[in-house]
Protein backbone atom coordinates (compact mmCIF):
# COMPACT_ATOMS: atom_id res chain seq x y z
CA UNK A 1 0.00 0.00 0.00
CA UNK A 2 2.75 2.35 1.30
CA UNK A 3 4.54 1.52 -2.41
CA UNK A 4 1.89 2.12 -4.55
CA UNK A 5 1.04 5.41 -3.04
CA UNK A 6 4.74 6.18 -3.21
CA UNK A 7 4.64 5.39 -6.88
CA UNK A 8 1.59 7.24 -7.22
CA UNK A 9 3.13 10.34 -6.24
CA UNK A 10 6.07 9.59 -8.09
CA UNK A 11 4.23 9.28 -11.28
CA UNK A 12 2.02 12.81 -10.27
CA UNK A 13 5.32 14.69 -9.13
CA UNK A 14 6.65 13.75 -12.72
CA UNK A 15 3.75 14.90 -14.42
CA UNK A 16 3.21 18.36 -12.95
CA UNK A 17 6.85 18.59 -13.58
CA UNK A 18 6.41 18.12 -17.27
CA UNK A 19 3.31 20.18 -17.80
CA UNK A 20 5.34 22.68 -15.65
CA UNK A 21 8.25 22.45 -18.17
CA UNK A 22 5.68 22.39 -21.34
CA UNK A 23 3.96 25.29 -20.35
CA UNK A 24 6.71 27.21 -19.60
CA UNK A 25 8.42 26.77 -22.67
CA UNK A 26 4.98 27.71 -24.77
CA UNK A 27 5.11 30.86 -22.19
CA UNK A 28 8.46 31.78 -23.33
CA UNK A 29 7.62 31.31 -27.10
CA UNK A 30 4.58 33.57 -26.96
CA UNK A 31 6.21 36.48 -25.18
CA UNK A 32 9.11 36.73 -26.99
CA UNK A 33 6.86 36.77 -30.15
CA UNK A 34 4.78 39.74 -28.10
CA UNK A 35 7.96 41.01 -26.97
CA UNK A 36 9.45 41.37 -30.84
CA UNK A 37 6.82 43.20 -31.77
CA UNK A 38 6.52 45.57 -29.24
CA UNK A 39 10.10 46.19 -28.73
CA UNK A 40 10.03 47.24 -32.41
CA UNK A 41 6.99 49.48 -31.98
CA UNK A 42 8.42 51.20 -28.91
CA UNK A 43 11.79 51.94 -30.70
CA UNK A 44 9.28 53.26 -34.06
CA UNK A 45 7.29 55.29 -31.48
CA UNK A 46 9.96 56.41 -29.29
CA UNK A 47 11.81 57.73 -32.84
CA UNK A 48 9.11 59.16 -34.45
CA UNK A 49 9.16 56.30 -37.15
CA UNK A 50 5.89 55.57 -37.58
CA UNK A 51 3.07 53.48 -35.49
CA UNK A 52 3.62 49.84 -36.66
CA UNK A 53 0.02 49.36 -37.04
CA UNK A 54 -0.50 51.89 -39.56
CA UNK A 55 2.11 49.76 -41.81
CA UNK A 56 2.79 46.35 -44.08
CA UNK A 57 6.17 46.41 -43.85
CA UNK A 58 9.52 47.88 -42.67
CA UNK A 59 12.18 47.56 -44.87
CA UNK A 60 15.90 48.04 -43.28
CA UNK A 61 18.85 48.94 -45.64
CA UNK A 62 21.97 47.57 -43.63
CA UNK A 63 25.70 47.76 -43.83
CA UNK A 64 26.45 44.57 -42.69
CA UNK A 65 26.79 41.05 -44.73
CA UNK A 66 26.81 40.66 -48.14
CA UNK A 67 27.85 43.97 -50.00
CA UNK A 68 26.44 43.09 -53.04
CA UNK A 69 23.30 41.59 -51.54
CA UNK A 70 22.71 45.82 -49.63
CA UNK A 71 23.49 47.16 -53.32
CA UNK A 72 21.30 44.98 -54.88
CA UNK A 73 18.60 45.67 -51.78
CA UNK A 74 18.90 49.52 -52.31
CA UNK A 75 16.92 48.98 -55.99
CA UNK A 76 13.57 47.65 -54.20
CA UNK A 77 14.24 50.53 -51.29
CA UNK A 78 14.24 53.08 -53.87
CA UNK A 79 11.31 51.15 -55.81
CA UNK A 80 9.12 51.60 -52.06
CA UNK A 81 10.64 54.13 -50.58
CA UNK A 82 7.62 56.61 -51.32
CA UNK A 83 4.86 53.95 -51.17
CA UNK A 84 2.10 54.40 -48.45
CA UNK A 85 1.92 51.65 -45.54
CA UNK A 86 5.85 50.87 -46.25
CA UNK A 87 8.46 52.39 -44.14
CA UNK A 88 12.18 52.34 -44.86
CA UNK A 89 14.73 52.29 -41.89
CA UNK A 90 18.28 53.09 -43.12
CA UNK A 91 21.14 51.46 -40.27
CA UNK A 92 23.81 51.85 -42.57
CA UNK A 93 26.53 54.22 -42.80
CA UNK A 94 26.91 56.45 -45.66
CA UNK A 95 30.69 55.73 -45.72
CA UNK A 96 29.97 51.81 -46.23
CA UNK A 97 27.01 51.84 -48.46
CA UNK A 98 26.09 54.23 -51.39
CA UNK A 99 23.25 56.44 -50.22
CA UNK A 100 23.30 58.74 -52.72
CA UNK A 101 20.47 57.46 -53.72
CA UNK A 102 18.74 59.27 -50.51
CA UNK A 103 19.64 63.11 -51.68
CA UNK A 104 16.68 64.07 -53.66
CA UNK A 105 14.55 62.01 -51.97
CA UNK A 106 12.57 63.70 -49.22
CA UNK A 107 9.94 61.21 -48.24
CA UNK A 108 8.36 60.94 -44.56
CA UNK A 109 8.95 57.09 -45.27
CA UNK A 110 12.66 57.63 -44.57
CA UNK A 111 14.35 57.24 -41.21
CA UNK A 112 18.32 57.14 -40.48
CA UNK A 113 18.90 55.35 -38.10
CA UNK A 114 22.59 57.07 -36.91
CA UNK A 115 22.09 56.18 -33.32
CA UNK A 116 22.71 52.19 -34.14
CA UNK A 117 19.57 51.60 -31.62
CA UNK A 118 17.76 49.05 -34.25
CA UNK A 119 20.55 46.65 -34.03
CA UNK A 120 20.21 46.47 -30.23
CA UNK A 121 16.97 44.98 -30.84
CA UNK A 122 18.39 41.37 -32.01
CA UNK A 123 15.55 41.70 -35.21
CA UNK A 124 17.45 41.80 -38.29
CA UNK A 125 21.44 41.61 -38.22
CA UNK A 126 21.65 42.29 -41.99
CA UNK A 127 19.33 44.05 -44.52
CA UNK A 128 15.77 42.56 -44.87
CA UNK A 129 12.06 43.32 -44.44
CA UNK A 130 9.76 42.63 -41.26
CA UNK A 131 5.98 42.62 -42.91
CA UNK A 132 3.21 43.48 -40.41
CA UNK A 133 0.09 41.61 -39.99
CA UNK A 134 -2.75 42.55 -38.01
CA UNK A 135 -0.79 44.49 -35.34
CA UNK A 136 1.59 41.27 -35.24
CA UNK A 137 5.27 40.54 -37.20
CA UNK A 138 3.57 38.02 -40.34
CA UNK A 139 7.42 37.83 -41.51
CA UNK A 140 11.04 38.63 -41.63
CA UNK A 141 12.89 37.84 -44.05
CA UNK A 142 16.35 38.43 -43.70
CA UNK A 143 18.99 38.71 -47.19
CA UNK A 144 21.00 35.47 -47.59
CA UNK A 145 23.70 35.11 -50.39
CA UNK A 146 22.72 31.98 -51.25
CA UNK A 147 18.50 32.67 -51.67
CA UNK A 148 18.93 35.92 -52.88
CA UNK A 149 16.69 36.15 -56.21
CA UNK A 150 13.58 34.03 -54.61
CA UNK A 151 13.90 36.65 -51.45
CA UNK A 152 13.90 39.46 -53.82
CA UNK A 153 10.61 37.77 -55.69
CA UNK A 154 9.28 36.87 -52.52
CA UNK A 155 9.72 41.07 -51.20
CA UNK A 156 8.66 41.90 -54.05
CA UNK A 157 5.20 39.96 -54.80
CA UNK A 158 4.34 40.78 -51.01
CA UNK A 159 5.05 44.17 -50.79
CA UNK A 160 2.61 44.46 -54.14
CA UNK A 161 0.28 43.02 -52.55
CA UNK B 1 102.62 46.93 14.60
CA UNK B 2 100.23 49.56 15.03
CA UNK B 3 98.39 49.05 11.18
CA UNK B 4 98.85 45.09 11.85
CA UNK B 5 96.68 45.50 15.48
CA UNK B 6 93.81 48.23 13.38
CA UNK B 7 93.44 45.49 10.57
CA UNK B 8 92.43 42.30 13.26
CA UNK B 9 90.55 45.12 14.61
CA UNK B 10 88.72 45.40 11.58
CA UNK B 11 88.40 41.95 11.14
CA UNK B 12 87.40 41.26 14.11
CA UNK B 13 84.10 43.54 13.60
CA UNK B 14 83.54 42.95 10.35
CA UNK B 15 83.38 39.03 11.21
CA UNK B 16 80.92 39.94 14.64
CA UNK B 17 79.06 41.83 11.83
CA UNK B 18 78.68 39.45 9.50
CA UNK B 19 77.53 37.11 12.41
CA UNK B 20 74.40 38.62 13.09
CA UNK B 21 73.89 39.73 9.08
CA UNK B 22 73.78 43.23 9.88
CA UNK B 23 76.37 43.87 7.17
CA UNK B 24 75.04 41.75 4.36
CA UNK B 25 71.57 43.07 4.95
CA UNK B 26 72.82 46.48 5.30
CA UNK B 27 74.97 45.28 1.38
CA UNK B 28 72.06 43.49 0.45
CA UNK B 29 69.46 46.82 1.20
CA UNK B 30 72.07 49.38 -0.42
CA UNK B 31 72.55 47.27 -3.96
CA UNK B 32 68.70 46.77 -3.57
CA UNK B 33 67.94 50.48 -3.30
CA UNK B 34 70.52 51.81 -5.96
CA UNK B 35 69.59 49.69 -8.51
CA UNK B 36 65.73 50.80 -7.96
CA UNK B 37 66.96 54.34 -8.26
CA UNK B 38 69.44 53.94 -11.43
CA UNK B 39 66.25 51.20 -13.49
CA UNK B 40 64.17 54.40 -12.14
CA UNK B 41 66.27 56.99 -14.05
CA UNK B 42 66.74 54.83 -17.09
CA UNK B 43 62.82 53.85 -17.95
CA UNK B 44 61.52 56.20 -20.00
CA UNK B 45 57.85 57.07 -20.18
CA UNK B 46 55.86 58.45 -22.57
CA UNK B 47 53.02 61.27 -21.46
CA UNK B 48 50.11 62.45 -23.97
CA UNK B 49 49.01 66.43 -23.15
CA UNK B 50 45.50 67.28 -24.58
CA UNK B 51 46.76 70.70 -25.65
CA UNK B 52 43.97 71.95 -28.48
CA UNK B 53 40.77 70.78 -30.66
CA UNK B 54 40.08 70.83 -33.89
CA UNK B 55 36.67 71.18 -35.20
CA UNK B 56 36.48 70.65 -39.56
CA UNK B 57 33.28 71.27 -40.94
CA UNK B 58 33.20 68.64 -43.84
CA UNK B 59 29.56 68.23 -44.01
CA UNK B 60 29.74 64.46 -44.64
CA UNK B 61 30.55 61.59 -42.67
CA UNK B 62 34.36 60.42 -43.89
CA UNK B 63 35.55 57.18 -44.25
CA UNK B 64 39.13 58.47 -45.14
CA UNK B 65 41.30 60.88 -44.07
CA UNK B 66 45.05 61.89 -43.33
CA UNK B 67 47.67 64.60 -42.20
CA UNK B 68 49.99 65.61 -45.63
CA UNK B 69 52.23 67.83 -46.13
CA UNK B 70 51.43 70.54 -48.91
CA UNK B 71 54.34 71.44 -50.71
CA UNK B 72 52.34 74.67 -52.05
CA UNK B 73 51.79 76.31 -48.34
CA UNK B 74 54.97 74.31 -46.94
CA UNK B 75 52.76 73.22 -43.93
CA UNK B 76 51.10 70.57 -42.89
CA UNK B 77 47.07 70.25 -43.94
CA UNK B 78 44.37 67.40 -43.24
CA UNK B 79 41.85 65.85 -45.70
CA UNK B 80 39.02 63.61 -45.24
CA UNK B 81 37.33 62.25 -48.16
CA UNK B 82 34.02 60.23 -48.22
CA UNK B 83 35.01 57.59 -51.33
CA UNK B 84 31.52 55.44 -51.23
CA UNK B 85 27.96 58.11 -51.23
CA UNK B 86 29.60 61.98 -51.55
CA UNK B 87 32.79 61.10 -53.81
CA UNK B 88 34.88 63.80 -53.15
CA UNK B 89 38.15 65.06 -50.97
CA UNK B 90 38.06 68.12 -48.50
CA UNK B 91 41.17 69.63 -47.76
CA UNK B 92 41.91 71.82 -44.39
CA UNK B 93 43.98 73.69 -42.67
CA UNK B 94 44.77 73.37 -38.85
CA UNK B 95 42.84 76.50 -38.52
CA UNK B 96 39.03 74.44 -39.44
CA UNK B 97 39.10 76.09 -42.72
CA UNK B 98 37.72 74.22 -46.02
CA UNK B 99 40.68 74.92 -48.30
CA UNK B 100 39.63 73.31 -51.32
CA UNK B 101 37.30 70.03 -52.92
CA UNK B 102 38.37 67.59 -55.22
CA UNK B 103 35.32 65.33 -56.86
CA UNK B 104 36.00 61.33 -57.54
CA UNK B 105 32.48 61.10 -59.79
CA UNK B 106 34.98 60.87 -62.59
CA UNK B 107 35.82 57.52 -61.29
CA UNK B 108 32.37 56.09 -60.97
CA UNK B 109 31.07 57.62 -64.41
CA UNK B 110 33.93 55.12 -65.94
CA UNK B 111 31.48 52.25 -63.86
CA UNK B 112 34.44 51.83 -61.47
CA UNK B 113 34.24 52.09 -57.57
CA UNK B 114 37.25 53.58 -55.11
CA UNK B 115 39.51 51.30 -53.64
CA UNK B 116 42.04 53.69 -52.63
CA UNK B 117 43.79 56.95 -53.30
CA UNK B 118 47.44 58.74 -52.60
CA UNK B 119 47.75 62.74 -52.93
CA UNK B 120 51.06 63.40 -54.39
CA UNK B 121 50.51 66.86 -54.42
CA UNK B 122 47.49 69.58 -54.81
CA UNK B 123 47.36 69.14 -58.27
CA UNK B 124 48.08 65.00 -58.93
CA UNK B 125 45.90 62.35 -56.92
CA UNK B 126 46.04 58.75 -58.22
CA UNK B 127 42.99 56.72 -57.36
CA UNK B 128 43.10 52.82 -57.38
CA UNK B 129 39.75 51.97 -58.59
CA UNK B 130 38.48 49.19 -56.36
CA UNK B 131 39.63 45.55 -56.29
CA UNK B 132 40.87 45.97 -60.23
CA UNK B 133 43.85 46.92 -61.89
CA UNK B 134 43.34 50.50 -63.16
CA UNK B 135 44.59 53.88 -61.95
CA UNK B 136 43.67 57.34 -62.58
CA UNK B 137 45.52 60.07 -62.38
CA UNK B 138 43.11 63.22 -61.38
CA UNK B 139 43.74 66.93 -61.09
CA UNK B 140 42.57 69.09 -58.32
CA UNK B 141 39.10 69.61 -60.27
CA UNK B 142 38.75 65.85 -60.32
CA UNK B 143 39.54 65.58 -64.18
CA UNK B 144 41.22 62.62 -65.50
CA UNK B 145 44.78 63.33 -66.38
CA UNK B 146 46.01 59.51 -67.34
CA UNK B 147 44.29 56.07 -67.43
CA UNK B 148 46.73 53.43 -66.48
CA UNK B 149 45.98 49.67 -66.68
CA UNK B 150 48.54 47.56 -64.13
CA UNK B 151 48.33 44.51 -65.63
CA UNK B 152 49.58 45.95 -69.16
CA UNK B 153 52.76 46.82 -67.20
CA UNK B 154 53.25 43.59 -65.59
CA UNK B 155 54.51 40.92 -67.97
CA UNK B 156 55.62 37.72 -65.92
CA UNK B 157 53.62 34.57 -63.93
CA UNK B 158 51.68 37.43 -62.08
CA UNK B 159 50.08 38.69 -64.62
CA UNK B 160 46.44 38.82 -64.50
CA UNK B 161 45.92 36.93 -61.57
CA UNK B 162 45.42 39.96 -58.91
CA UNK B 163 43.30 42.61 -57.96
CA UNK B 164 44.35 45.61 -55.96
CA UNK B 165 43.48 47.49 -53.35
CA UNK B 166 45.89 49.77 -51.89
CA UNK B 167 47.57 52.53 -53.31
CA UNK B 168 51.01 54.27 -51.42
CA UNK B 169 53.94 56.32 -53.18
CA UNK B 170 57.23 55.45 -51.49
CA UNK B 171 59.31 57.52 -53.38
CA UNK B 172 61.72 57.36 -56.73
CA UNK B 173 58.15 57.22 -58.84
CA UNK B 174 57.49 53.90 -56.74
CA UNK B 175 54.31 53.23 -55.64
CA UNK B 176 53.37 50.07 -53.17
CA UNK B 177 49.83 48.31 -54.56
CA UNK B 178 48.84 45.29 -51.83
CA UNK B 179 48.15 42.94 -54.11
CA UNK B 180 45.24 40.23 -53.46
CA UNK B 181 45.46 36.55 -55.73
CA UNK B 182 42.23 36.12 -57.85
CA UNK B 183 43.10 32.77 -59.64
CA UNK B 184 45.69 32.01 -62.32
CA UNK B 185 43.93 31.63 -66.67
CA UNK B 186 46.21 28.48 -66.42
CA UNK B 187 44.56 26.31 -64.04
CA UNK B 188 41.32 24.85 -64.16
CA UNK B 189 39.13 26.48 -61.20
CA UNK B 190 37.09 23.63 -59.11
CA UNK B 191 33.28 24.10 -59.78
CA UNK B 192 32.78 22.18 -56.18
CA UNK B 193 32.57 25.13 -53.39
CA UNK B 194 34.75 23.11 -50.94
CA UNK B 195 36.83 22.43 -53.84
CA UNK B 196 36.92 26.12 -54.79
CA UNK B 197 37.43 27.59 -51.28
CA UNK B 198 40.57 24.71 -51.21
CA UNK B 199 41.87 26.13 -54.45
CA UNK B 200 41.71 29.54 -53.43
CA UNK B 201 42.02 30.00 -49.82
CA UNK B 202 45.42 27.63 -50.12
CA UNK B 203 47.06 29.85 -53.20
CA UNK B 204 45.73 33.20 -51.42
CA UNK B 205 47.83 32.47 -48.10
CA UNK B 206 51.50 31.61 -50.21
CA UNK B 207 51.02 34.50 -53.38
CA UNK B 208 52.87 37.56 -52.62
CA UNK B 209 50.94 40.63 -50.90
CA UNK B 210 53.11 43.28 -52.25
CA UNK B 211 53.97 45.04 -55.70
CA UNK B 212 56.25 47.81 -56.30
CA UNK B 213 56.53 49.77 -59.50
CA UNK B 214 57.07 52.94 -61.38
CA UNK B 215 53.73 53.30 -63.22
CA UNK B 216 54.24 56.59 -64.93
CA UNK B 217 57.67 55.53 -66.50
CA UNK B 218 57.47 51.73 -66.51
CA UNK B 219 59.96 49.70 -67.16
CA UNK B 220 58.57 46.61 -67.46
CA UNK B 221 61.83 44.75 -65.31
CA UNK B 222 60.97 46.84 -62.91
CA UNK B 223 58.68 45.47 -60.93
CA UNK B 224 59.20 43.85 -57.13
CA UNK B 225 56.92 41.85 -55.91
CA UNK B 226 57.38 40.91 -51.95
CA UNK B 227 56.38 39.30 -48.84
CA UNK B 228 55.14 36.07 -50.20
CA UNK B 229 53.56 33.34 -48.26
CA UNK B 230 52.32 36.19 -45.76
CA UNK B 231 49.04 34.31 -44.11
CA UNK B 232 51.32 30.83 -44.52
CA UNK B 233 53.66 33.07 -42.02
CA UNK B 234 50.75 34.14 -39.81
CA UNK B 235 48.91 30.83 -39.68
CA UNK B 236 49.67 28.85 -36.62
CA UNK B 237 48.44 25.59 -38.49
CA UNK B 238 48.40 23.83 -41.52
CA UNK B 239 44.22 23.90 -41.92
CA UNK B 240 41.92 25.87 -44.22
CA UNK B 241 41.84 28.94 -43.08
CA UNK B 242 39.70 32.05 -43.64
CA UNK B 243 41.96 35.03 -43.14
CA UNK B 244 39.00 38.04 -44.40
CA UNK B 245 41.08 41.44 -44.29
CA UNK B 246 42.65 44.13 -46.01
CA UNK B 247 46.13 44.09 -45.71
CA UNK B 248 47.65 46.88 -43.38
CA UNK B 249 50.62 48.26 -43.31
CA UNK B 250 53.40 51.64 -42.02
CA UNK B 251 56.15 52.86 -44.19
CA UNK B 252 58.67 54.81 -43.27
CA UNK B 253 61.66 55.67 -44.86
CA UNK B 254 63.03 52.44 -45.15
CA UNK B 255 60.47 49.91 -43.85
CA UNK B 256 57.14 48.85 -44.71
CA UNK B 257 55.73 47.44 -41.15
CA UNK B 258 52.96 44.84 -42.27
CA UNK B 259 50.21 43.62 -39.78
CA UNK B 260 47.32 41.68 -39.50
CA UNK B 261 44.17 40.89 -37.29
CA UNK B 262 45.40 37.48 -37.32
CA UNK B 263 48.46 38.02 -36.10
CA UNK B 264 50.83 39.10 -32.64
CA UNK B 265 53.65 39.96 -34.97
CA UNK B 266 54.79 42.90 -37.22
CA UNK B 267 56.43 41.67 -40.35
CA UNK B 268 59.42 44.39 -40.71
CA UNK B 269 59.90 44.58 -44.46
CA UNK B 270 62.60 46.06 -46.80
CA UNK B 271 60.88 49.20 -48.55
CA UNK B 272 63.06 48.90 -51.77
CA UNK B 273 62.76 44.47 -52.32
CA UNK B 274 59.49 44.06 -50.10
CA UNK B 275 61.77 40.90 -48.59
CA UNK B 276 60.57 40.12 -45.06
CA UNK B 277 63.47 41.12 -42.60
CA UNK B 278 62.35 40.65 -39.19
CA UNK B 279 59.18 39.36 -37.31
CA UNK B 280 58.20 41.60 -33.82
CA UNK B 281 56.33 39.73 -31.67
CA UNK B 282 53.84 42.21 -29.79
CA UNK B 283 52.86 41.77 -26.31
CA UNK B 284 49.84 43.22 -24.07
CA UNK B 285 49.54 41.58 -20.33
CA UNK B 286 47.05 38.88 -20.08
CA UNK B 287 45.94 38.91 -23.84
CA UNK B 288 46.37 36.93 -26.58
CA UNK B 289 46.73 38.91 -29.36
CA UNK B 290 45.48 38.13 -33.26
CA UNK B 291 42.12 36.98 -34.12
CA UNK B 292 41.54 32.95 -34.46
CA UNK B 293 40.80 32.55 -37.90
CA UNK B 294 37.67 30.60 -39.09
CA UNK B 295 38.43 27.12 -40.28
CA UNK B 296 36.66 26.03 -43.69
CA UNK B 297 35.09 22.49 -44.04
CA UNK B 298 33.31 20.82 -45.46
CA UNK B 299 30.07 21.21 -43.18
CA UNK B 300 30.20 25.16 -42.71
CA UNK B 301 31.85 25.99 -46.07
CA UNK B 302 27.92 27.61 -46.70
CA UNK B 303 27.99 30.08 -43.61
CA UNK B 304 31.56 30.48 -42.75
CA UNK B 305 31.02 34.16 -44.25
CA UNK B 306 27.96 34.43 -41.25
CA UNK B 307 30.29 34.51 -38.31
CA UNK B 308 33.65 36.19 -39.71
CA UNK B 309 32.76 39.47 -37.76
CA UNK B 310 32.30 37.76 -34.45
CA UNK B 311 35.79 37.23 -34.07
CA UNK B 312 36.63 40.57 -35.22
CA UNK B 313 34.67 41.90 -33.04
CA UNK B 314 35.79 40.30 -29.23
CA UNK B 315 39.28 39.21 -30.05
CA UNK B 316 42.42 41.36 -29.36
CA UNK B 317 44.31 42.30 -31.97
CA UNK B 318 46.78 44.80 -33.75
CA UNK B 319 44.62 47.70 -35.02
CA UNK B 320 47.07 49.97 -36.58
CA UNK B 321 50.43 50.80 -36.86
CA UNK B 322 51.67 54.32 -37.18
CA UNK B 323 55.19 55.91 -37.24
CA UNK B 324 55.69 59.06 -35.96
CA UNK B 325 58.57 60.53 -38.20
CA UNK B 326 59.04 63.79 -35.73
CA UNK B 327 59.53 61.87 -32.36
CA UNK B 328 60.76 58.18 -33.73
CA UNK B 329 57.98 56.60 -32.31
CA UNK B 330 55.86 53.79 -33.06
CA UNK B 331 52.40 53.44 -31.72
CA UNK B 332 50.73 50.26 -32.20
CA UNK B 333 47.12 49.96 -31.38
CA UNK B 334 45.78 47.32 -29.48
CA UNK B 335 42.02 46.37 -29.72
CA UNK B 336 41.40 44.64 -26.38
CA UNK B 337 39.30 41.30 -25.85
CA UNK B 338 35.27 42.86 -25.78
CA UNK B 339 32.31 40.68 -24.39
CA UNK B 340 30.25 40.02 -27.21
CA UNK B 341 27.36 41.39 -24.75
CA UNK B 342 28.66 45.05 -25.10
CA UNK B 343 28.66 44.85 -29.37
CA UNK B 344 27.96 48.42 -30.30
CA UNK B 345 29.27 49.79 -27.30
CA UNK B 346 32.50 51.39 -26.48
CA UNK B 347 35.34 49.40 -26.95
CA UNK B 348 38.88 49.78 -24.75
CA UNK B 349 42.16 49.80 -27.14
CA UNK B 350 45.42 50.36 -25.81
CA UNK B 351 48.38 52.11 -27.58
CA UNK B 352 51.81 51.00 -27.29
CA UNK B 353 54.80 53.31 -27.84
CA UNK B 354 57.64 51.91 -28.93
CA UNK B 355 61.10 53.19 -30.46
CA UNK B 356 62.56 52.95 -33.34
CA UNK B 357 64.17 50.06 -32.82
CA UNK B 358 60.85 48.70 -31.41
CA UNK B 359 61.72 48.40 -27.68
CA UNK B 360 58.78 48.88 -25.35
CA UNK B 361 58.59 52.18 -23.92
CA UNK B 362 54.75 53.02 -22.33
CA UNK B 363 51.67 51.91 -22.91
CA UNK B 364 48.83 53.92 -22.91
CA UNK B 365 44.59 54.22 -22.42
CA UNK B 366 42.60 56.82 -23.07
CA UNK B 367 39.61 57.09 -21.98
CA UNK B 368 37.35 55.02 -23.98
CA UNK B 369 33.99 56.85 -24.14
CA UNK B 370 35.74 60.33 -24.99
CA UNK B 371 38.57 59.37 -27.86
CA UNK B 372 38.83 57.19 -31.07
CA UNK B 373 41.74 55.81 -30.07
CA UNK B 374 42.04 53.70 -33.65
CA UNK B 375 41.83 57.36 -35.73
CA UNK B 376 45.21 58.82 -35.08
CA UNK B 377 46.97 60.49 -36.68
CA UNK B 378 50.63 62.25 -36.50
CA UNK B 379 51.91 65.81 -37.16
CA UNK B 380 54.92 68.26 -36.13
CA UNK B 381 52.88 69.46 -33.09
CA UNK B 382 52.24 66.02 -31.31
CA UNK B 383 49.67 63.13 -32.22
CA UNK B 384 45.49 63.74 -33.40
CA UNK B 385 42.92 61.68 -32.16
CA UNK B 386 39.24 61.57 -32.96
CA UNK B 387 37.00 62.98 -30.41
CA UNK B 388 33.78 60.79 -30.18
CA UNK B 389 30.36 62.42 -29.84
CA UNK B 390 27.04 60.91 -29.44
CA UNK B 391 25.18 63.90 -30.97
CA UNK B 392 23.87 63.10 -34.08
CA UNK B 393 24.98 66.52 -35.82
CA UNK B 394 28.27 66.19 -34.78
CA UNK B 395 28.82 63.36 -37.59
CA UNK B 396 29.49 65.78 -40.22
CA UNK B 397 31.87 67.52 -38.25
CA UNK B 398 35.05 65.74 -36.87
CA UNK B 399 36.72 66.79 -34.09
CA UNK B 400 40.50 66.01 -32.97
CA UNK B 401 42.25 66.57 -29.99
CA UNK B 402 46.08 67.57 -30.16
CA UNK B 403 48.14 65.52 -27.79
CA UNK B 404 51.55 67.09 -27.02
CA UNK B 405 53.86 63.80 -26.81
CA UNK B 406 57.24 64.02 -24.27
CA UNK B 407 59.29 61.24 -23.28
Amino acid sequence: MINLNSNYLKWIISFFIFTFCLSCQNKSKVKQTNSTYQNLDSFCLANKICDLDTINALLILSDNGCISCNKSFISIVNKYLTKRKTVTLITASSTRLDLSFLEDKNSKNIYIDYSKEFEGLNILDKSGVIFITNSKIDTIVELDVNQLEKQFVFINQKLEN
Amino acid sequence: MESKRSILKINSTVNKDLKGGKFFLLLISFILFFGTFLSCKNKKHVKFTAVKEYVFKTDFTYNRSKVIYSKELKKEIIYFADIITKKKISFFNFNGLKLYETPLNHIYNCGQEIGSFEVLNKDSIVVLSLYSDIVFLLNKNGVCKKTIYLDSLICDVHKNSNEYYNINYIGNNRFLFAASWLGSDTIKIPQNTFQYYEYFFRNLTIRPKLVSLDIFNPDKTNFNWGFDSAYFKISKDNKLNLFFENNKYEITDKNIFFYSWYSNKIYKLNRGTQKLEKEIIIQQAGEEIGVKPKHISKENQNYIFDSINIGLQTEASITKVVFDKYRNLFYVIIAHKHDIKFKGKDRLYTIIVYDKDFEKIDEITLDKEKYSSSILYVCKQGILIQTKSKKIEDHDKPKFQLFKVDY
